[in-house]
């Protein structure tokens, strides 16, 4: 019978029958009964995989299918009597404990080390107290049993038993027990108890796993007589030695390096989580081992020809060390290049990977690439390809030109959404080098209309009907490049007065950003055009609009320009609105050195994965620190106490939003939240966070270093305002 | 570690379930139901993080088959230990039952041989094997009369025999040093298997220029030895392993006359100090069971055409694409730089077409120097094939496809033309795929120098080496 036929959802009353049947039948022998009676622990076992808890009913049952004879010496039929008490065994406490004494019989005896092994397993995994009760007895023996496996099976089994009911554990001492194990003559032993620990530490704040000097060289030769999940438990436990020399440390990772050529992922991981925090305990260690970055990136280049999942694992922990210790990794750029086929979260991160890795050396090629993916049809890789060129700009003031060239090139080809992302990213480029690319502002110009609305031309019946909405951010980087270069554009009044049509409509982010701008271009050319166009939009800001924030905004500037009537030139208002402007930089894709550290320590986790501090990820979770040592080269900085905002800031340059981590907390856009609640302050600073932030909405880039503080200092106060604002809105409507 | 491991159907039913922690809840194959496998169906699933976490709880999975492996933890958890584990089940199962499909309970039982607390034990197929009470679901292995182990009594119903007998040996093996390889194998003809496999990856723009190519390799083996042998391989001379020598080694890179593994990976049984220090493979091999050795990768020098050394490029393809007047004509042109003295087999190409290109015979126009060429209508692509293709040969294609729009026919300009092909939704310009067979050759000039098997007793043994390269993804830009 093949197992298909288990898999049908049955009532725990038809088994019964079935067995009833087994019993009164007389004409059956031993065998056959002994095969009908597995063919029904098997549905059994079936039922419970498939989670029918009705099966509890069936208690009785299987306690005598343990209890009587043939079956109970029949391995096949124990397995899944253990199977079903290791499932169902808490919810029948009273049952459980009449088969204990006979299990607990045969787990001391002397039989097959095999067959007490699976007791023991059986056993520590039901969650009842009584069970743990009268397992802390026995184990005192079993860890120290003449079979290893018995042993290996021991140290989890203490495990569980802690996890059931520490304070018994503690009573008993059976961490005590545990520690002894490690040094036992069996590597598998080792390995567990070490695993054993390291689980029960994770869990209690009080405890801490301490490897010392001569236990790490020991684990050290133990490392080479077992298998590949012993030697990741004993590789992973070797960071909890804490070096006291440097020579210490260049010792372990010595011995560490041959691993990285393991075929296993998790081996390789854990030997590169090792070593670099051994890494922190030598002054320079790429000194005293030269070959080690070539070492570490090949390792992590061979991860890439893994599975999708392992490869995703491996390139963001490739990110990480790249964040916190690149002169670690020699990578060449060119095996993080995109394959047509990889999945798209793979190329997200390839694609970080790359921008990170930019620097002038390898700038050509790299833009050649992102070339590739911008033209590349598939729209969202296009855009993050454009924005990593716009960002690279940035990045690297000597490849400014090339990428702002790459750009216009870009645009040229008249695609609207990669005119859009382009225009996005230009427009920090602006930011950057206020004054270096005037020309290509011309041309950005030209592709205005592309950029704006998605494709004007009524008359192509191709492309009517998927007409993408047009891009707010799009829109606002047009809107602020033409308020801010209105001198240097022909015509910049009509554009901007075409561009900010629909100006009722258009997004909160564009309106505001939309009063600035036609302000500046009155302010810088005055004129019968700009002034009609300043005053039509403040008169839609003021009466039209219900925004409170936005309303007020217009009403600044009103009052602002019609502050100083004797001032024909409005000097005054210049100064404020025209005022010179931050300083970008990508320094904000950093992250910050405390939380850098913890995530070194925990390299191949989830939390590697997502980037964030561990606590942030996992609220229960134990936070790890770099412990203190004499040979510790980088003392470890407390965490600061801006540590909300160090934590919420953008990690990556392209934010990747299909990991679906549901962790995107409401404090990453607290820059966004600012611009609309920044409100009664003195004018200049006002203007200033203002364009700050309005500027910030719109990059992808954490462009917005600066703001989040002067945000946070003021929230407080503007919050209040606003509220009340909304209030007296409402009860206008 | 794990702290609940499940295994569903592509519809999202339950069919193993392994539930280790119980401060969980029992609905989370629900969960990851709605949470996933909904979304997958969907068709969002090429957007799906391997990765899912609600809360604390993550779950980790993989798709094999139609059948979801799931993981799901709680805390911060070693993520590479799991998603490793998971893919080692999988072969570790496909290595030593039937089918997955229809044994789900025999699933069940080596998970819960494999796992213990949700951390991974000894996966080795050869101690697992003992642990499965169903044998007529095990993949046969050739039956082997184990002389040591007398836990094999033969009785008239060998069924129940075998299973109340405890497998002592396969408990001594996962916890023994080598848990890959029991003691006292004999064979009467001791020999090894080894296959070395390549696969060329390259990334080629439409003017035949490379942007990136790499080789991957792989040693395959499966030995039949007798008693405890250490096996001993050497490389070839030229392979050395240029991570070790800092930059120095770089500039014989260019002059192509080295062949560079650029980073290898080995199987569990190899020691990875031996190799460090002397450059010798050194291990004691799992028996009778195929395993993947090594890994490696060749970093192509700059690749340029005319070297004779590292690694050559196989084929070069020009392809010119152009679209007009709904109409696109491929004119693609192919070289082959390998030795007269060889020759290729199995050469394709694979040339992507539009989804809304007419495939009715009588609407496109084919012209081909050489070999055989077929549209495929459900793929999207038209395929050149070649059953043998000699070194230095030259052939070429031309072919014409009219574009069917399903818009009304507006005056024809090249700009409209333009704007259907570059509407994402029309045709998203994949690569073309160019595939062949290399028999007896290693692209990457890599060669098993010596292979010496160390036992006590000194038996001969039989070595059957071949060499395999293929294409991986070879791909052309237009």
């Amino acid at each position: 019978m093949s197992d298909a036929k288990c898999f049908t959802r049955l009532k725990a009353s038809e088994i019964k029958t079935e067995l009833e049947t087994l019993v009164e039948s007389k004409k059956a022998n031993g065998t056959h009964r002994l095969t009908v009676r597995r063919q029904i622990l098997k549905k059994i076992i079936a039922n419970i995989n498939l989670n029918n808890s009705d099966m509890v009913h069936l208690f009785p049952e299987v306690v005598d299918t343990v209890l009587t004879e043939p079956y109970a010496s029949d391995l096949a039929c124990k397995k899944m009597c253990y199977k079903y008490f290791e499932a169902f065994g808490a919810a029948r406490p009273e049952g459980t404990l009449m088969c204990l004494p006979s299990m607990l019989r045969e787990l001391t005896g002397t039989g097959d080390a095999y067959a007490r092994s699976l007791i023991l397993r059986c056993l520590a995994g039901i969650p009842l107290k009584q069970v743990a009760e009268l397992l802390a007895e026995p184990i005192r023996g079993l860890i120290s049993d003449e079979d290893p496996l018995v042993r290996k099976t021991a140290c989890f089994a203490i495990s569980k038993l802690y996890d059931c009911d520490a304070k018994l554990a503690a009573r008993h001492n059976l961490i005590g027990l545990l520690n002894d194990r490690l040094y036992d003559e069996n590597s598998h032993v080792v390995a567990s108890a070490l695993a054993s620990l390291s689980e029960i530490t994770e869990k209690n704040n009080t405890m801490k796993l301490v490897v010392n000097d001569s236990h790490a060289r020991n684990l050290l030769t133990v490392l080479h007589r077992c298998n590949e999940w012993s030697q990741c438990y004993i590789i992973s436990a070797l960071t909890a030695y804490v070096p006291q020399l440097a020579d210490d440390a260049l010792f372990v990772v010595e011995k560490l390096v041959p691993l990285l050529r393991h075929a296993n992922t998790a081996i390789v991981l854990n030997a590169l989580k090792c070593i670099i925090y051994l890494s922190n305990y030598v002054e320079d260690i790429t000194d005293a081992m030269p070959v080690l970055p070539k070492r570490l990136g090949n390792a992590m280049v061979s991860l890439i020809a893994k599975q999708p999942e392992l490869q995703f694992l491996a390139l963001r922990n490739v990110i990480l060390v790249l964040l916190s210790k690149p002169h670690l990794l020699d990578l060449d750029v060119k095996m993080f290049f995109c394959k047509y086929d990889d999945t798209l979260y793979v190329k997200d991160t390839k694609l970080e990977i790359i921008y990170l890795l930019a620097n002038a050396h390898n700038l050509k090629i790299v833009l050649k690439e992102l070339e590739e993916y911008a033209t590349e049809v598939d729209v969202t890789m296009a855009r993050k390809a454009v924005r990593a060129i716009g960002n690279l700009a940035i990045k690297l003031p000597r490849g400014a030109n090339a990428c702002v060239q790459l750009i216009l090139d870009l645009v040229a080809v008249d695609l609207p959404h990669i005119t859009q992302e382009a225009v996005v990213v230009f427009k920090n480029v602006l930011r950057k080098y206020p004054r270096e690319f005037d020309s290509a502002i011309q041309t950005f110009i030209k592709y205005t209309d592309l950029a704006v609305t998605a494709l004007p031309s009524d008359a192509n019946p191709f492309v009517n009907h998927h007409a993408p909405e047009a891009d707010p951010d799009a829109v606002a980087a047009i809107v602020w490049i033409l308020g801010q270069y209105c001198a240097t554009i022909d015509g910049a009044v009509t554009i901007l007065d075409r561009v900010t049509r629909d100006f009722l409509t258009d997004t909160i982010d564009v309106q505001l950003i939309t009063l600035t701008a036609v302000t500046k271009v009155f302010l810088q050319l005055p004129s019968k055009d700009s002034e009609a166009l300043l005053i039509a939009r403040l008169k839609l800001a003021t009466e039209e609009v219900d925004n409170p924030d936005l309303r007020e905004r217009g009403f600044f500037y009103w009052r602002l320009l019609s502050s100083f009537p004797q001032d024909a030139s409005y000097a005054n208002a210049k100064q404020i609105v025209m005022n010179k402007l931050p300083v970008i930089s990508t320094d904000s894709d950093k992250l910050d050195v405390a939380i850098l550290e913890e995530l070194e320590l925990n390299i191949g986790t989830l939390a590697s994965i997502y980037l964030k501090p561990v606590k942030q990820v996992f609220r229960l979770a134990r936070t790890r620190i770099l412990p203190q040592s004499a040979c510790l080269v980088r003392k470890p900085r407390p965490v600061a106490n801006d540590q909300h905002d160090a934590l919420t800031r953008k990690i990556s340059p392209i934010n990747n939003p299909d990991l679906r981590a549901n962790l995107e907390l409401h404090g990453s856009y607290a820059g966004r939240a600012g611009s609309r609640d920044d409100f009664s302050r003195s004018d200049d600073d006002f203007v200033e966070s203002f364009r700050e932030t309005s500027m910030s909405s719109s990059s992808s880039l954490g462009l917005n270093k600066g703001i989040a503080a002067i945000g946070n200092v003021n929230r407080s106060l503007t919050r209040t305002g606003s509220m009340i604002g909304r209030k007296l809105t409402l009860k206008k409507n | 570690m794990i702290s609940e491991f499940f295994i569903l159907n592509s519809k999202g039913g339950l069919v193993v379930s392994k539930s280790i922690k119980d401060n969980l809840r029992k609905n989370l194959a629900e969960v990851f139901r709605i949470q996933v496998i909904s979304n997958i169906q969907v068709g969002s699933s090429k957007n799906l993080s391997p990765v899912l976490t609600l809360g604390s709880t993550s779950f980790l999975y993989l798709k094999y088959n139609d059948l979801f492996f799931v993981a799901v933890t709680r805390s911060n958890q070693d993520c590479s230990i799991i998603l490793e584990f998971m893919y080692k089940f999988v072969d570790l199962l496909n290595s030593i039952i039937l089918t997955i499909k229809n044994n789900f309970i025999s699933v069940g039982e080596i998970l819960d041989e494999v796992l213990d607390n949700g951390y991974p034990q000894t996966m080795e197929p050869d101690s697992i094997r003992h642990c499965i009470s169903d044998e007529k679901l095990q993949k046969r292995k050739n039956i082997r009369k184990n002389t040591n182990s007398g836990s094999e009594t033969v009785s008239d119903s060998g069924l129940i025999s075998r299973s109340t007998s405890f497998p002592t040996e396969a408990n001594q093996l996962s916890t023994s040093d080598i848990t890959w390889r029991r003691e006292g194998i004999k064979y009467r003809r001791n020999e090894i298997f080894l296959d070395v496999h390549e696969k060329i990856n390259l990334l080629m723009n439409a003017t035949g220029q490379v942007l990136n190519s790499y080789i991957d390799g792989h040693i395959q083996m499966k030995t039949r030895l007798s008693g405890m042998p250490i096996c001993n391989i050497g490389l070839n001379d030229s392979t050395q392993i240029m991570s070790d020598m800092p930059t120095n080694g770089f500039d014989d890179s260019l002059t192509g006359h080295v062949t560079h593994l650029s980073n290898c990976n080995f199987h569990q049984c190899v020691s990875l100090t031996k190799f460090d220090t002397d450059r010798i493979i050194r291990f004691v091999p799992p028996d009778d069971e195929k395993f993947e050795l090594m890994s490696y990768r060749c970093q192509a020098p700059l690749p340029s055409i005319h070297t004779s050394q590292g690694i050559n490029l196989p084929f070069i393809v020009k392809p010119i694409v152009t679209t007009s007047f709904a109409r696109i004509i491929y004119r693609i042109h192919i070289h082959s730089l390998y030795s007269r003295k060889f020759s290729s087999k199995n050469v394709e190409l694979k040339i992507p077409i539009p989804k809304d290109a007419s495939t009715n015979s009588r609407s496109y126009k084919i012209v081909t120097s050489l070999g055989k060429t077929k549209v495929m209508p459900y793929d999207n692509c038209l395929i050149w094939r070649f059953s043998k293709y000699g070194g230095d040969q030259e052939a070429s294609l031309e072919a014409e496809f009219q574009i069917q729009s399903n818009a009304t026919t507006t005056p024809g300009n090249a700009l409209m033309a333009l704007a259907i092909d570059q509407d994402s939704e029309a045709w998203k310009k994949p690569p073309i795929q160019l595939h062949f067979e290399f028999n007896m050759s290693s692209l990457s000039g890599m060669a098993i120098k010596f292979l010496k098997v160390e036992e006590p007793t000194s038996y001969s043994t039989v070595k059957w080496i071949n060499y395999i390269s293929k294409a991986g993804s070879y791909e052309i830009r237009y």
